[in-house]
């Protein structure tokens, strides 16, 4: 009896939700302000708005055309004529996070991150895969990714963990509307990750891979050596030729026919460069991870063999303070450093240290990445971000953490990362500072469209997603 | 002459430990009486008081002055604490921990009525150290979901010099794992649910028959005498609500199964452990029974239904359970994280002071322990931890955390552990 009841009530309930999910997107479509015809201007009136880390929290108003952020007024100011505006009263404003790396939204992605354990995965070689040809735009993902607070993601392919795992993508979440995965692309490849374990099989393999890169680089730049030298020889050549008399009127048959075939051939296809080499050139950006302290020995064992050298972001694990203090030393090489917001413990002891604070004191860049890299994981960041500020991080270095230093490491600081003039309309709003655990995300907006509201006072559509 | 020499010998010992006492004695009060002043004292039980002076003697709270006059000075004997500015709140409540020892998952046999953690405790081991470090006071030690009933668990303080001391009661209470963790195993009979079930009623229905004939046996002792069985022991204070059995019991159907074989036929003092996935769907059916649900460690889930984040422990309270704590289920969840638990579940919608008092006085009363623990009140054990801000933000950290009046984690002596 008892069991038919509960049926009952649960098939009723089922069919609530039915039609609340029939009737929810078009109440929506009708009821919401956010989404923003095109070409049309909207002001955004905050409680609070903080700019980009570091800046004082202060009332004002964001303007909004095209997705862009055209200005951001003081509170006092009048929105232009004509514009329409939406309130966003008692919101903290902050700009959209920044994931710098990722395996979320890859093809069969489960919920291992791009750092992941590297026991399983062999030295391999994906120098070509980038993270876009791995985008399934019928994955749910996509249209989950806004209700994180996060608006951009540097995506690295599918199998992250080979020795060079792949180009990253840059995307932003969904709007709904894509038909094809390069709509969400901000940055096809903005740089290429390296992945370094510890043992024989990856030193080897490392040592072969960059050593056969910078190889190609000196044969190229011999190649062009002796080329130039070759032409220098030929002009020398050609005019002492000129010097002498000419014999006759006319002029050699070989060259016009010599010249046609030039011209009739094909523009010679651009080769495509290969990353690895555009790397050690400066074309590229680098991102290289290795956790453990064996591993960063070996790699840095050979890295320090080759002619020639590059600088590059580090994805690493929590690490004791003697090995941290390794890594300042090379700060030169490093030019920021990637982090989980978790503590790492003096082996042997139960002393607990927070690395970030290490880096941040030597003055190094920190950019932090979720716990988990999954949707939960990314909607947990605020709260594994202040345990960290707990620890002695500073409160704009952790927000700087997940927005302006991820931004700028993957070479979109100007466009996402902060709400500063000319950048994406990437925001979300929280219901008090996000550093305090029980904040909770209210909205947040991706090139000015709404892509999530939460409505605290009814509670019973949390998380509820607009499309 | 050797006869005079040994009650010399014999008087000037007791003289001196005559002297000694009253100096001893002295020494012994004034370590153990304190007078934490300032900040803000929340009772949870009886709102927050403002500056007021908190006064521990004996290991227990003495009483709260609200409003001390300008000029107050403590008590001869007592020693002050100045908190100032920082939070004084009452130790937390864990129901669900393994931290205390280790080998508690015996997985020979199913069911284990026997089996106790009681002899697994390591005192100060570096993992309570840590609880403490987090405001966790006392922590429910149980033995882990890997079979159907895992034995009996002990209810003790995270701090104390050896097991006596951090004793409260045994048995705290029976664990039961009604399905998930106990299927991971292979084996015949318990490998699916039908099984489990009938391994559990099984059990208890043995139990259930030699209380019975224990209780027939105390009424009418002209009776033949029942033979003592060790194994069924501990079911006679199980089956006389002496102590709950906390259930490892999580989704719609595992919680029917839970309020039907464990309240409804058995009628056991049921405490409610996990209730995650869509357990909170049967939140008017656990309430009208009375039963306490303390959720964890997961605190929210993704509603596929309705497309929603939903936070368990709102939910929980939403459907009729005002008393809904959290869990970490230590080490899944770092025990000294269980304040996170509860920060979590207010981001999700609970109020703040429910969710505090989840993990304080309703988790206390949970183990029908709310006289002793889990709110400031006089008279009740002093367990008490100064934080320096509100303890649901994460930012802030535990300065002094005292169990039975006892300091047992002070920053000012030692490293912040967390």
């Amino acid at each position: 009896m008892r069991l038919k009841m509960y049926q009952d009530q649960d098939n009723r309930e089922r069919g609530r939700a039915r039609i609340v999910r029939l009737l929810l997107p078009a109440l929506l479509a009708f009821l919401s302000p956010a989404v923003a015809a095109d070409g049309e201007v909207v002001a955004y009136r905050a409680g609070k708005i903080i700019r980009s880390a570091g800046e004082a929290a202060a009332a004002g108003i964001l303007i909004v055309r095209d997705g862009k952020i055209e200005d951001v007024l003081a509170a006092g100011a009048k929105p232009p004529e004509g514009v329409k505006v939406v309130e966003l009263p008692g919101a903290v404003v902050l700009p959209g996070l920044v994931n710098p790396l990722s395996g979320i939204s890859q093809v069969n992605f489960t919920s291992g991150p791009g750092r992941a354990s590297q026991s399983n995965s062999s030295p391999s070689d994906g120098r070509k895969a980038v993270g876009l040809s791995s985008l399934n735009l019928k994955h749910e993902v996509y249209r989950r990714l806004g209700r994180t607070g996060y608006t951009t993601f540097a995506v690295v392919p599918n199998d992250t963990r080979g020795l060079i795992a792949g180009q990253a993508s840059v995307i932003r979440p969904a709007l709904g509307k894509e038909k094809e995965p390069g709509e969400l692309v901000l940055e096809k490849s903005a740089y290429l990750l390296l992945g370094f374990s510890s043992g024989k099989a990856w030193y080897d393999a490392g040592l072969r891979y960059l050593k056969k890169a910078v190889d190609d680089i000196l044969k190229e730049k011999a190649a062009k050596k002796k080329a130039e030298e070759d032409a220098r020889k030929k002009a020398e050549e050609a005019k002492k030729k000129a010097s002498q008399p000419s014999t006759g009127e006319k002029k050699p048959a070989p060259a016009p026919p010599a010249a046609k075939p030039a011209a009739a051939k094909p523009p010679a296809k651009p080769k495509i460069p290969d990353p690895l080499v555009q790397l050690f050139k400066g074309e590229k950006k680098a991102f290289v991870r290795v956790t453990s302290p064996a591993a960063l020995a070996h790699f840095f064992a050979f890295f320090d063999k080759l002619p020639i050298k590059f600088q590059f972001v580090l994805v690493t694990g929590p690490q004791p303070p003697e090995i941290v203090e390794m890594l300042i030393e090379r700060k030169k090489q490093i030019t920021a450093v990637i982090l989980e917001p978790r503590m790492g413990r003096i082996p042997e002891t139960s002393i607990y240290v927070n690395t970030a604070r290490l880096f941040l004191r030597s003055g190094m860049p920190v950019a932090f990445v979720p716990l988990r890299d999954t949707i939960d994981g990314h909607r947990e960041i605020f709260f594994q971000l202040a345990a960290m500020v707990k620890s002695g991080v500073l409160p704009h270095e952790a927000l700087a953490g997940v927005t302006s230093v991820p931004a700028d490491i993957v070479g979109l600081g100007a466009k996402v990362g902060s709400l500063k003039k000319g950048g994406l309309a990437n925001f979300a709003c929280y219901d008090r500072d996000p550093l305090s655990g029980t904040a909770r995300l209210l909205s947040v907006y991706v090139e000015g469209r709404k892509v999530f509201e939460d409505d605290p006072s009814t509670g019973k559509l949390s998380g509820e997603a607009i499309r | 002459m050797q006869m005079n020499r040994s009650w010399k010998a014999a008087i000037l010992l007791l003289a001196v430990s005559f002297l000694a006492r009253p100096i001893y004695c002295e020494d012994g009060a004034a370590a153990q009486r304190w007078a934490i002043r300032g900040g803000k004292i929340v009772t949870v039980t009886k709102g927050a008081v403002e500056g007021g002076v908190l006064l521990v003697s004996d290991g227990r709270i003495e009483k709260i002055i609200a409003a001390p006059a300008s000029d107050w000075k403590p008590p001869k004997g007592y020693q002050l604490i100045d908190a100032s500015g920082r939070w004084i709140v009452p130790g937390f409540v864990e129901l669900h921990s393994h931290i205390a020892g280790g080998d508690l998952n015996d997985m020979v046999y199913s069911v284990n009525p026997g089996f106790r953690t009681l002899d697994n405790i390591m005192p100060r081991n570096a993992l309570l150290k840590r609880a403490l470090a987090g405001g966790v006071t006392t922590a429910l030690f149980i033995p882990g979901s890997g079979t159907n009933m895992g034995g009996f668990g002990t209810l003790i303080k995270t701090a104390g010099k050896d097991l006596s001391e951090m004793l409260i009661r045994f048995p705290g209470a029976l664990k039961i794992a009604q399905g998930g963790n106990p299927e991971r195993r292979g084996g015949d009979l318990g490998y699916s649910r039908v099984g489990m079930n009938w391994l559990i009623r099984n059990a208890l229905k043995e139990g259930q028959l030699y209380t019975k004939a224990w209780d027939a046996w105390e009424a009418d002792k002209t009776k033949k005498k029942p033979v003592k069985n060790p194994r069924l022991e501990m079911f006679r204070g199980l089956f006389h609500k002496e102590y709950p059995v906390v259930v490892h019991t999580q989704g719609y159907h595992l919680i029917l199964s839970t309020l039907r074989i464990l309240h409804d036929e058995m009628g056991l003092w049921v405490v409610i452990d996990h209730g995650t996935f869509d357990g909170f769907e049967l939140a008017p059916e656990v309430a009208k029974r009375g039963i306490q649900v303390m959720n964890g460690p997961r605190e929210f889930r993704w509603d596929n239904r309705r497309g929603g984040f939903r936070g368990l422990a709102y939910e929980w309270y939403r459907g009729g359970i005002k008393t809904v704590g959290v869990n970490t289920d230590a080490p899944v969840v770092p025990a000294e994280e269980l304040v996170y638990q509860a920060a979590m579940a207010v981001r999700l919608g609970l109020k703040e002071d429910v969710a505090l008092a989840g993990i304080t006085i309703h988790a206390a009363r949970a183990l029908g322990m709310e006289k002793r623990i889990g709110s400031l009140e006089a008279g009740k054990d002093a367990d008490i931890v100064i934080w320096t801000g509100d303890p649901l933000d994460p930012r802030q950290s535990v300065v002094l955390t005292m169990v039975n009046g006892k300091i047992a984690y002070d920053t000012s002596k030692e490293p912040q552990r967390f």
